[in-house]
């Protein structure tokens, strides 16, 4: 018997194998016939529903999350519509956020009625900065899980690895870019205004307060020249000195980052960053920590640090000295509808949105909303064809969160968000800064110039911030 | 391979005929297997595999070349590298680089790519060379963080100009071009197989000629190899050349399966876990390279496929490791058609008992244990042979 016993051992490991092994297989090989059969069978289809329309996304006026949908109460039964996302996912970087408050949103719809009476699939696909991975993610959401559109792409290098391909199949992606391609490029329009426009927002903002100097530092990720170029462009124009710095992610000495950054800008000079809200807090706090805060002018953010997370865990330390560049309609303090449904929504069913209330999350959910508009004015079958020429006719859509409507349109390059707020911390909440208002990205900056001369600025917003 | 022994030597000639006999079917079975292999993953897989995978597969045929160089380095000569990420890294810089720079051919720059590796990965690691064991790993380690830092700061080539070729403020980046011949992802995982054999074959033409034998002689020992007359530090060199040299190549085809690349793509520490599939593929075989870049690259992509973390994978390996070292240090490459064979006679064994005691029962009193016995000792036949 005590013989025996290794050998089974053996022969268990040896089953483990086979079974292992068999399903590495029947994974692969069912991927691959699901791959050859058309896009999910037959193609939802808007012919059997009532013509519902989905809400204005401007609209709304209640904190209940029915009001995401056509029918409240009432679940989605008809064929999916497919759509999917790809997020950078990896240590110090982590976009899922805004899939998860996409797929949150899209979760209330479908229990509300659905897109006339269709329930929304959403297949979130997640990359490590790794280019083969995001082209492979985008061919598997096209063959693997047949999607129609994409909405909420958020990656490092997404847009620039797959532009191409999205161009060649005719998706017109709904995104928050990082990329410059998000916003170059005929077939991505991006919510939010990225790294590079965010980082205008905020050196012009510090321009604002008559600093001296301005040291602008962010993260050590691809793209770093063309975000450093805007807050350049802005700051020469303003006879500004700026110098730029980058950062390896994850920051090992935060104290010493703190320390150089401030002795660069200055006693009457700036700090601003342009990093994820805990990279970004790592320098706050050392510099905190280190007492020198107050040995600048002012402290300035893209806005990955406008979150409440960023706010509660600096505590007062910063509070009127860092300001921070807002996209989108400032969370904290505004009661608009839109803002009341997401934050409804946020609390009902966004469980996976581990940073919670944020610039974010709140992307996810515009995203989201203006592809539930898009695709509710689609008459007859889902398709890859009519669900892009939807979201590629969205014109000045009040989204209630951004300071300009939203169009997406038959131009070369995309930049529709291109106003936005300045926030505060203010005990633990990111305020919006007392008397400021939407805040217009200069024309100073190249690129901006030249998306404005080929769209014009977007009519104002009014549901953004109330009237 | 059929080994000769001292008992085939010492053989009449009829029976030297008949291991001669034996010698050649083996090799022909074995060439008509790998054969037929070849030939289902160049034109089946490519008709099985959705395109997600197919693209995996790409990687896999790359990374199989960087895992036959460190397993070469590690089962052949006993040096234990922690740098082949970085090695890589260079290779594909170097392919990425002149397939901006320049109209060659892409074989010409894979060419280019091994040579440029080989020499920059030669003269890198030539002073770790006097080490071995844990020291060696440890500067191989250093060196590759070392080579890293360099590599984030020049950044990889994106068609700028210069000699870096890396144009930072760049609105549309350009792709890596591909060759001619394959510019599909399905024409390119065959390329990339394609190479990936002519590098295996390569390797093996190495290893079963004399500096294979140095080699071999060298991990035994080094001052037995020293004695015998056997030029240590000169083979020692040439193994370290010829893996910088097909790790450049394999650069090459990852430049042209990603077609943009970046340095956050190579981490330092990728090379451990690189080292962690090579001993759990099995470093003593060439097949087990295979594994190893099965376990690098198509796992992560299925455990992706599946939704499952591919943080697991750390564990796994580490776990995998562990059990390779402690129950089968020639890699799952040795332990798993062991393990089949053990699994057929288990199940031989289940299938003949049954058979075995019916006539038992059937038969009149008396006899009864003798049937039993044969039964039970042909079970135990069937095990045997399978364990054998």
């Amino acid at each position: 018997m005590k013989e025996n016993a290794p050998r089974r051992w053996r022969l268990a490991a040896a089953l483990a194998s086979v079974l292992a092994v068999g399903g590495v297989l029947a994974g692969c090989s069912s991927s691959s016939s699901s791959s050859s059969s058309p896009a999910g069978g037959a193609p939802a289809t808007s012919s059997g529903a009532p013509a519902t329309s989905a809400p204005a996304a401007g609209g709304g006026g209640s904190s209940d999350t029915s009001a995401c949908g056509s029918k409240p109460g009432v679940a989605a039964t008809g064929t999916p519509i497919n759509l999917g996302t790809i997020n950078t996912q990896q240590p110090g970087t982590d976009f899922t956020d805004i899939a998860n408050m996409a797929q949150a949103y899209f979760t209330c719809v479908n229990a509300n009625g659905g897109v006339n009476g269709h329930p929304i699939k959403y297949s979130i696909q997640t990359e490590k900065t790794d280019p083969a991975q995001i082209a492979s993610d985008a061919k598997q959401l096209v063959q693997g899980n047949h999607v129609v559109g994409i909405v909420g792409n958020t990656s490092i290098l997404e847009c620039t690895i797959n532009h191409k391909y999205w161009e060649s199949l005719g998706f017109y992606v709904i995104d928050s870019g990082i990329a410059p391609e998000c916003w170059s490029t005929p077939n991505t329009a991006a919510v939010n205004m990225g790294p590079r426009y965010s980082s205008d927002g905020a050196v012009q903002y510090m321009i604002s307060l008559k600093v001296d100097k301005i040291a602008f530092d962010q993260s050590n990720v691809p793209g770093t020249d063309y975000i450093a170029a805007g807050p350049k462009a802005i700051a020469a124009a303003a006879n500004v000195p700026i110098q730029t710095f980058t950062t390896n992610v994850p920051i090992q000495s935060a104290n010493s980052v703190a320390l150089q950054l401030v002795q660069a800008a200055g006693k009457n000079g700036a700090v601003v960053l342009n990093f994820t809200p805990p990279e970004a807090l790592k320098i706050l706090q050392a510099a905190a920590k280190l007492h020198i805060q107050n040995n600048v002018k002012a402290w300035g953010c893209s806005t990955p640090c406008d979150t409440d997370f960023l706010a509660s865990a600096l505590g007062t330390a910063f509070d009127n000295k860092l300001f921070v560049n807002a996209e989108l309609t400032p969370a904290d303090g505004t009661n608009t509808p839109t803002m009341n449904l997401y934050r409804a929504i946020l609390k009902q069913y966004g469980s996976n949105v581990s940073g919670g209330i944020g610039s974010f999350s709140q992307f996810g959910f515009v995203e989201a909303r203006l592809a539930v508009q898009a695709l509710s004015t689609v008459q007859g079958d889902y398709t890859v064809a009519s669900v892009n020429a939807a979201f590629k006719a969205l014109k000045d859509v009040p989204t209630g969160m951004n300071c300009g409507k939203f169009t997406y349109g038959d131009y070369p390059m995309h930049i529709p968000n291109n106003a936005d707020y300045m926030v505060t911390p203010t005990k633990g909440q990111m305020l919006i800064v007392p008397g400021s208002g939407c805040l217009q990205i200069s024309t100073a900056d190249p690129q901006i110039a030249q998306y404005v001369n080929l769209a014009g600025r977007a009519p104002a917003d009014t549901t953004s911030l109330g009237s | 391979m059929v080994q000769t022994t001292a008992a085939q030597k010492t053989a009449p000639a009829p029976a030297r005929q008949g291991w001669a006999a034996l010698r050649r079917r083996d090799t022909i079975t074995r060439l008509s297997v790998i054969t037929a292999l070849l030939a289902f993953t160049l034109f089946g897989l490519p008709q099985i595999l959705s395109q997600y995978y197919t693209d995996a597969m790409t990687q896999v045929a790359a990374y199989a070349i960087v895992a036959l160089g460190l397993g070469m380095l590690v089962g052949r000569v006993g040096l234990y590298s922690l740098g082949q990420v970085a090695v890589l890294a260079i290779g594909a810089w170097a392919g990425a680089r002149l397939l901006f720079a320049t109209g060659q051919p892409f074989p010409v720059v894979l060419v280019e790519a091994g040579l440029i590796t080989m020499l920059l990965g030669t003269l890198i690691g030539l002073p770790a060379l006097r080490l071995r064991g844990l020291y060696f790993a440890l500067i191989t380690l250093m060196l590759s963080g070392a080579i890293t830092v360099v590599l984030a700061t020049v950044n990889f080539p994106n068609g700028g100009g210069g000699f870096t070729g890396y144009n930072g403020g760049s609105l549309h980046i350009p792709a890596i071009r591909r060759p001619s011949i394959a510019g599909g992802d399905v024409a390119y995982f065959r390329y990339a197989v394609v190479v990936a054999i002519i590098m295996f074959v390569l390797v093996y033409a190495h290893i079963k000629t004399r500096p294979g034998r140095a080699w071999a002689a060298i991990r035994q020992s080094e001052p037995a190899a020293l004695a015998a007359g056997i030029n240590i530090t000169f083979y020692k060199i040439w193994a370290f050349a010829l893996a910088s040299f097909i790790t450049g190549v394999a650069g090459g085809v990852l430049a042209g399966a990603d077609r943009f690349l970046y340095s956050i793509d190579f981490h330092p520490q990728d090379s451990i876990s690189l080292l962690a599939v090579v001993l759990m593929g099995g470093v003593y075989s060439m097949y087990g390279a295979v594994i190893a870049a099965l376990l690098n690259s198509l796992l992560p992509a299925a455990l992706q496929n599946w939704g499952v973390s591919q943080d697991w994978l750390t564990i796994l390996f580490g776990i995998g490791v562990l059990q390779v070292l402690t129950t089968a240090p020639a890699g799952l490459v040795d332990q798993f058609p062991r393990d089949m064979k053990r699994l057929g006679g288990l199940i031989m064994r289940l299938v003949r008992r049954p058979a075995a005691r019916a006539p038992a029962a059937s038969a009149p009193p008396g006899t009864s244990g003798t049937s039993g016995t044969s039964g039970t000792s042909g079970a135990s036949g069937a095990a045997r042979g399978g364990k054998s």
